[in-house]
């Protein structure tokens, strides 16, 4: 199971962009901080695209999840020397670290390293959830925004994780496929840690690992408290994408059932999108959906934090969910009308 | 073992409608034991009537009437009440607050659908109602049993007798309605609810500075107009009701601007020596329209 693709373990500085891809590719990376996505087609954008920045992740993507902050601190120089190949790889001449400030040892360890590289930068940005979201790390770290609809490298940035980098690091310079991830596991287990796994551990074998479950658990989550999925059942493997399980007391996980909107507005301050998630709440409770087109639901990137702050408790983000897939419908209903 | 299923997030913030209701509530009370200790015990009944009438009328018309869930125990209709009582003169009869009750939570509030849909405050419905039902006993300011005319009254009416200072205006000693008069307290209960988020600083800001600006356009006292009538109560806690009023900062600057303006306008040109219920009134009628201008830009879209 260990055995490391057969690489030439040739220096990375030599490498060209070409080879730095092969090894991307074959390694099986995939970006790590949850939504898995190809990274090799990140590091490999279509010609006209222009790309000038690299902006590596260090944004704990959710509360409760802590495994991206570890890996900043055990493997600083590796992260780093990931973020230089995928530099290299994207022949990019910016690459700019952005950790949030409550990590100050995150911080000065990376403001240590990046001293061999003058192309690299780090930022302190404000820990605020979603600021580990790829489009408000964006804007907050180079002040761009990505169109809707769009992609960062249409804006001419890439964004990746600090697993991501760490990953690539390890496929190039040592020919490790991506096998194994650094996951959290806390909320009601008996010892909350952050460890390494193997990509298809049983999440039965997690669990045992820290001592088992304590307590009333009322929810068993993969990924965070916010955007995870919750599960039914221990024989779930853990996949690429799974950055943390999460069990939930049924203290916390308590759900207090919905009364009328205020209109206090706290969804439309909370939202990172700029969107009014209770007008969406509201004409989905009513069955108005023809109207809610003009409130851009489609821009929604589902973080959850409309119905956490809402005082109602209002599922405004199941709402959106739904809402996103009545559009769909009719898209499909539409594209089928114009074939016939 | 067996788990829930639930769409994310499967987190919640712990406040909760009713909590919100009970911090407001909290907030006015003190002003009203002050009301009550200057203008006496009927002032108590008159409070105490408005909240049980608002509580019950809500009950009747979701329970029997509109036949909906029953909601009462989200504290709306005790606060709508007290927030009414706050604004009625201390020997104002029994019966006619219970007419403003109807008013108020039947006619403004469940009619139009109840908590949440609502357009326009309850509480100042009911008092707009009763003021141009019953003008005498609206108008009539006693302490102690002898009839007295109001800061805004004796500045309307140009009466010979002197303005009170400041400072009694500003702690409350003067004539008024029962829980106005005291601007100490109800601003310490706005501080408290800023303090707990409950409240922006927006509405009461934009209010009462456009008040005090635009009273030194008409010559007049910016510190006595501020000071005088219901425009604390009103900018604090009636302006801020978050159901009738706009949902971004934006929108409430406007809106607080738009209430300030014609209260101003009320109590310079109208005939009315008060104008805060109805400047409010008024721009409740605007806050769809003042929603819709002040929308927030989407991320990654052109204005």
């Amino acid at each position: 199971m260990d055995e490391k693709i057969g690489f030439d373990p040739r220096r990375p500085e030599t490498l060209s962009s070409e080879d730095i891809l092969f090894r991307v590719r074959t390694a099986g990376i995939v970006g790590l901080g949850g939504a898995a996505f190809p990274t090799h087609v990140k590091l490999e954008p279509p010609k006209d695209r222009k790309i000038d920045s690299l902006v590596l992740n260090g944004c704990e993507c959710e509360p409760y999840l802590t495994a991206d902050h570890r890996v900043m601190l055990e493997e600083t120089d590796k992260v780093l020397g990931g973020l230089v190949l995928a530099m290299r790889a994207l022949g990019v001449q910016t690459g700019i670290i952005a950790i949030e400030s409550n990590k100050p040892d995150a911080l000065a360890g990376f403001a240590e390293a990046i001293r061999r590289f003058p192309q690299v930068r780090v930022v302190s940005v404000k820990a605020a959830y979603p600021q580990g979201s790829e489009k408000q790390l964006i804007k907050t770290v180079l002040r761009r925004e990505v169109p809707s609809g769009k992609l960062p490298m249409d804006i001419g940035c890439v964004v990746q994780n600090v697993q991501t980098a760490k990953a690539i690091h390890d496929a190039v310079c040592d020919g490790t496929p991506l096998f194994e991830r650094v996951l959290t596991v806390t909320g009601s287990v008996k010892r909350p840690a952050n460890i390494r796994v193997r990509i298809g551990t049983p999440l039965s074998d997690l669990i045992d690992f820290c001592g088992g479950l304590t307590g009333d658990i009322r929810k068993l989550i993969f990924g965070g408290p916010m955007m995870g999925l919750s599960q039914t059942a221990l024989d779930v493997p853990v996949i690429k994408g799974t950055s943390g399980v999460v069990a939930l007391s049924a203290k916390e996980a308590k759900r207090i059932p919905p009364t009328r909107c205020i209109r206090c507005g706290r969804c439309v301050e909370a939202c990172a999108m700029g969107l009014v998630p209770m007008m969406m709440g509201r004409l989905m409770e009513r069955g108005c959906t023809d109207a809610l087109d003009e409130w851009s639901y489609s821009d929604c990137m589902e973080c959850g934090r409309c119905s956490y702050e809402c005082p109602a408790k209002i599922p405004l983000l199941h709402y959106i969910r739904m809402a996103k897939v009545l559009g769909r419908k009719k898209q499909t209903v539409k594209g089928m009308d114009s074939a016939i | 073992m067996k788990w829930v299923i639930e769409s994310s997030p499967h987190l919640q913030s712990p406040e909760t409608v009713p909590q919100i209701m009970v911090s407001v509530f909290a907030a006015l009370v003190p002003a009203g034991f002050w009301g009550v200790f200057r203008f006496g015990m009927h002032s108590a009944f008159v409070v105490l009537t408005s909240i049980a009438g608002c509580v019950l009328l809500e009950f009747i018309s979701q329970k029997w009437v509109f036949k909906t869930t029953v909601r009462i125990g989200d504290g709306s209709a005790a606060l709508t009440g007290l927030l009414m009582a706050y604004c009625l003169p201390p020997d104002m009869p029994l019966w006619q607050v219970l007419v403003g009750c109807f008013f108020a939570i039947f006619i403004a509030k469940e009619c139009f659908g109840g908590l949440g849909n609502n357009l326009f405050n309850p509480a100042l419905i009911g008092r707009a109602v009763l003021l141009t039902s019953f003008p005498v006993t609206m108008t009539r300011w006693q302490i102690d049993g002898v009839t007295q005319a109001s800061p805004l009254g004796i500045w309307k009416e140009s009466i010979g007798a002197s303005l009170p200072s400041y400072g009694t205006l500003f702690v409350g000693g003067i004539p008024g309605s029962i829980g106005e008069t005291s601007k100490l307290l109800l601003i310490a209960g706005g501080l408290f609810l800023l303090a707990r988020g409950i409240i922006s600083w927006h509405v009461p800001v934009s209010t009462i500075g456009s008040v005090f600006v635009l009273s030194i356009f008409f010559r007049q006292d910016p510190v006595f107009q501020v000071l005088s009538g219901g425009l604390i109560l009103g900018a604090v806690y009636m302006a801020t009701d978050t159901v009738t009023g706009p949902l971004t900062a934006r929108g409430k600057l406007i809106f607080g601007f738009g209430c300030g303006l014609l209260t101003v306008c009320i109590r310079n040109l109208g005939s009315f020596p008060e104008g805060v219920c109805y400047a409010i009134l008024i721009m409740n009628m605007l806050v769809p329209l003042i929603d819709r201008f002040t929308r927030q830009r989407i991320y990654g879209k052109k204005t």
